[in-house]
């Protein structure tokens, strides 16, 4: 009798405790795989989210026509929430958010400020924190929307730019997460990557979308970027070329480490900032006069390539200041190592007038790719 | 009344349950809303708090040696008051069983089971741990063994490798002022007193020889508390922190680590939380029960009842309040100042008037074996002059051991 009992026991617990009957079934939802959000008139935002036919979700990149992929839906609301009823409204599925691999902002929307509707988007259900956010320097509606030569669909082609090591040379691969917190943390401003505008049919360029106050002040591209990315060490596998002895000397595979000090207050009571670029790089070229290379020629290489990425750098650091863009994360080594200092500080005043010393060593590590 | 005491390990691992529950990983979003920066000290005051209540219990139930806190109660505040307060304490129990039903549904209907009927997850969840309440605390301790040292190490792991994810600068406290942290360290001891209940309730039981042990679990507890702390600050900030509901478990989510076990760890929290829920909910039983039948002096044959009406009765509760946001405030608001007066300020009432009256439990080896026992057996029957001495309970036996 016991026996049969504790059997029964078991099997009452089994019945609440299978989790499927109440399971909606997959052709009943809408898998969503980007989101974008751009500016709409009135101060609201349009949802544009991607999904893939079902035919697209089985497919190979490349092995059906664009077409069958994915298709897009767009509407409007005042908050994220209200615009994603009405897309709800034009769907017989329903939304599936747990599955969105990039979400992308509209550089208008950005400009009007983010950190609102980041927080929404954190607070949100199945909408992951670790999922990538980028900024479109168009509308994010038509990136979504754009299918790239080869049938791959945007957030295929913006994952596959991030999983590839060669095309990580600057750019800032940061998530939903790490953008709330750089708007949160006080001295500490925002940094994206950015999808900037390329010729129609192709996959877009990558750049750098800088935040102030949770707004978008500015995109770097091409060699504002590359500065960036080595002031902030975290450039791999770049490629530039070096002025050597009256010619052009191409560096490739070049890698950077940065480590900026708070080094204390100068006579004017302004911080004072030292960044130190350690850049590695492989030597692409022969020298001009001819091969091989001599530990000499090497040496003044080094000392030519610390100076471009120090130029580089430099140029970079007037840009940010310019646009009173914390990326670097000043104010907030202030306010951690010296809250005293912090208190009596107007960042926001004082970015554009801190002094950042930057010391560059280059290294020239092997002389590449010469059969 | 015989009984067999838990095994002097099993104090460790009771103690170690007390943090397994979901409050461990929202513990830094309380502390980093509470202090801000200082949130750090914050988790230091915690710990010393934990410390001076493990402290206390472990004193009463050192000065009674044998006794559950529960029988050192009937001797030290006379046997009406006891079991008043017990009684009592039975109804506060149940009612902080029918908030962690409705938190926990709530979190798994948001989580994992969007469609399921929440009464449903609260029921699944509850069945489970009247099983585990129902074959008794060793039976208990054998699942604590097991589970809690894998967790404590894989909490641990998860942490440090979110520790190294982390930027060093935000772990930098500050010193936010004395009012400010001290108003964090009331509120959190306050508001996480949850984290402790185990701490209190493991003195319903009988577990001899505990001390070592007991502050080697409360160690591991203190460490695993403070990573996660430290993790999530150093992985999201302060501000960050205090505005997510569960930045431990984001704090670990963001580890990248490919391949490596904790890059799924995340949904390795979602199979703990469970199992954790449900040990947690098994002790409130057991402490439910064992307290009303060891204060009203009853036979051990109405735990079994007493269990399924708490369950029952929990769990109507818990179906009527509208959302966890509810539960958690009546909780807050009724619950916690009846817990700190009925659970924590007995407990350190009776210790005080005990060490003010100089009195004591007779030693261990003065206890008299039941009948029948060999003279070489341990020191298992009852201490001399205790109501129960000698009773033959009905349904107990050697072989099948009762429980509490």
């Amino acid at each position: 009798m016991k026996k049969a009992a504790r059997w029964f026991f078991l099997l009452v617990l089994l019945f609440p405790l299978t989790g499927c009957w109440d399971s909606i079934e997959p052709k009943s939802r809408a898998f969503v795989l980007a989101v974008g959000l751009d500016a709409a008139p009135a101060g609201k935002l349009r949802l544009t989210i991607s999904v893939p036919t079902s035919s697209g979700m089985g497919s190979q990149p490349g092995s059906t026509g664009p077409s069958a992929q994915s298709y897009t839906l767009t509407a409007e609301g005042r908050t994220f929430v209200e615009a994603t009823q009405n897309v709800q409204q034009l769907l017989e599925r329903s939304i599936y958010y747990g599955e969105v691999q990039a979400i992308v902002f509209g550089a208008d929307l950005a400009k009007r400020g983010l950190q609102d509707l980041t927080a929404e988007l954190m607070r949100y259900p199945l909408l992951d924190p670790l999922i990538y956010a980028v900024i479109s320097e168009g509308p994010a509606g038509d990136l979504i929307g754009q299918v790239t030569p080869g049938g791959r669909s945007v957030p295929r082609a913006i994952f596959s730019i991030y999983s590839t090591p060669a095309s990580q040379a600057g750019v800032p691969q940061t998530r939903l997460w790490q953008v709330a917190r750089a708007f949160l943390n006080p001295g500490e401003d925002a940094i994206m990557a950015a999808l900037m505008k390329g010729p129609e049919g192709t996959v877009p360029t990558i750049g750098s979308a800088v935040f102030h106050a949770g707004k978008l002040v500015g995109l770097l591209s091409g060699d504002d970027n590359l500065g960036l990315s080595f002031l902030r060490g975290i450039a791999d596998q770049a490629t530039l070329t070096v002025p050597f002895a009256g010619k052009e000397v191409q560096i490739l595979q070049a890698s950077s480490r940065s480590r900026i000090q708070f080094l204390g207050v100068s006579a004017e009571g302004l911080p004072l900032f030292r960044a130190q670029i350690q850049v590695e790089g492989q030597v692409g070229s022969d020298p001009p006069g001819g091969a091989p290379w001599t530990p000499q020629e090497l040496n003044q290489l080094e000392r030519s390539l610390a100076e471009k990425v120090k130029v580089l750098a430099e140029e970079s650091w007037s840009l940010l200041q310019e646009r009173k863009s914390d990326v670097l994360l000043l104010g907030f080594r202030v306010h951690q190592l010296d809250p005293l200092l912090w208190s009596r500080l107007s960042w926001s005043e004082t970015f554009p007038k801190v002094t950042l010393d930057i010391q560059v060593k280059a290294t020239i590590s092997r002389i590449g790719n010469r059969p | 009344m015989m009984r067999r005491p838990l095994p002097w390990s099993s104090a460790a691992y009771w103690v170690l349950a007390s943090h397994m529950v979901l409050g461990l990983f929202a513990f830094p979003h309380f502390a980093a809303a509470s202090a801000g920066t200082g949130a750090l000290y914050v988790a230091i005051g915690l710990i010393l708090f934990g410390a001076i209540v493990l402290y206390s219990v472990l004193g009463l139930l050192g000065r009674f040696p044998g006794q559950t806190v529960v029988e050192i109660q009937r001797h030290v505040l006379t046997k009406p008051l006891t079991a008043i307060i017990h009684v009592l304490c039975a109804f506060l129990l149940t009612g902080v069983l029918a908030a962690s039903h409705a938190l926990f549904a709530d979190l798994m209907a948001t989580v994992v089971l969007q469609r399921t009927p929440k009464i449903v997850i609260a029921l699944a969840a509850g069945l489970m741990a009247l099983y585990g309440a129902w074959h008794g605390p060793h039976s208990l301790t054998r699942t604590l063994q097991i589970l809690m040292p894998v967790s404590a190490a894989l909490l641990i792991g998860a942490f440090v490798a979110a520790l190294f994810n982390a930027r060093w600068l935000q772990l930098i406290p500050h010193w936010t002022g004395a009012e400010l942290i001290g108003r964090g360290i009331w509120k959190e001891s306050y508001t996480m007193l949850a984290l402790y209940q185990l701490l209190i309730v493991f003195g319903w039981l009988d577990v001899r020889r505990a001390r070592p042990w007991a502050w080697g679990g409360y160690a591991v507890n203190s460490l695993v508390l403070f990573l996660c702390l430290a993790a999530s600050i150093g992985a999201l900030g302060v501000p960050l922190t205090a505005q997510s509901t569960w930045p431990g478990a984001l704090a670990i989510r963001v580890v990248s680590a490919p391949g490596f076990l904790v890059e799924r760890f995340g949904y390795m929290i979602i199979l703990l939380w469970p199992i954790a829920h449900v040990l947690f909910q098994a002790t409130l039983l057991l402490a439910c029960a064992v307290g009303t039948v060891q204060s009203l002096g009853l036979p051990h044959r109405y735990l079994r009842p007493l269990m399924i009406t708490a369950m029952t009765l929990s769990l109507i509760l818990s179906s009527l309040f509208h959302n966890s946001a509810q539960a958690f405030a009546i909780l807050q608001r009724y619950g916690l100042p009846l817990i700190w007066a009925l659970i924590l300020g007995v407990t350190w009432l009776t210790w005080a008037l005990a060490a003010a009256r100089k009195m004591e439990g007779p030693p261990l080896e003065t206890w008299r074996a039941p009948q029948g026992w060999p003279e070489w057996a341990p020191p298992m029957g009852v201490p001399p002059g205790t109501t129960a001495t000698g009773r033959q309970i009905e349904g107990e036996s050697r072989r099948q051991p009762p429980l509490g």
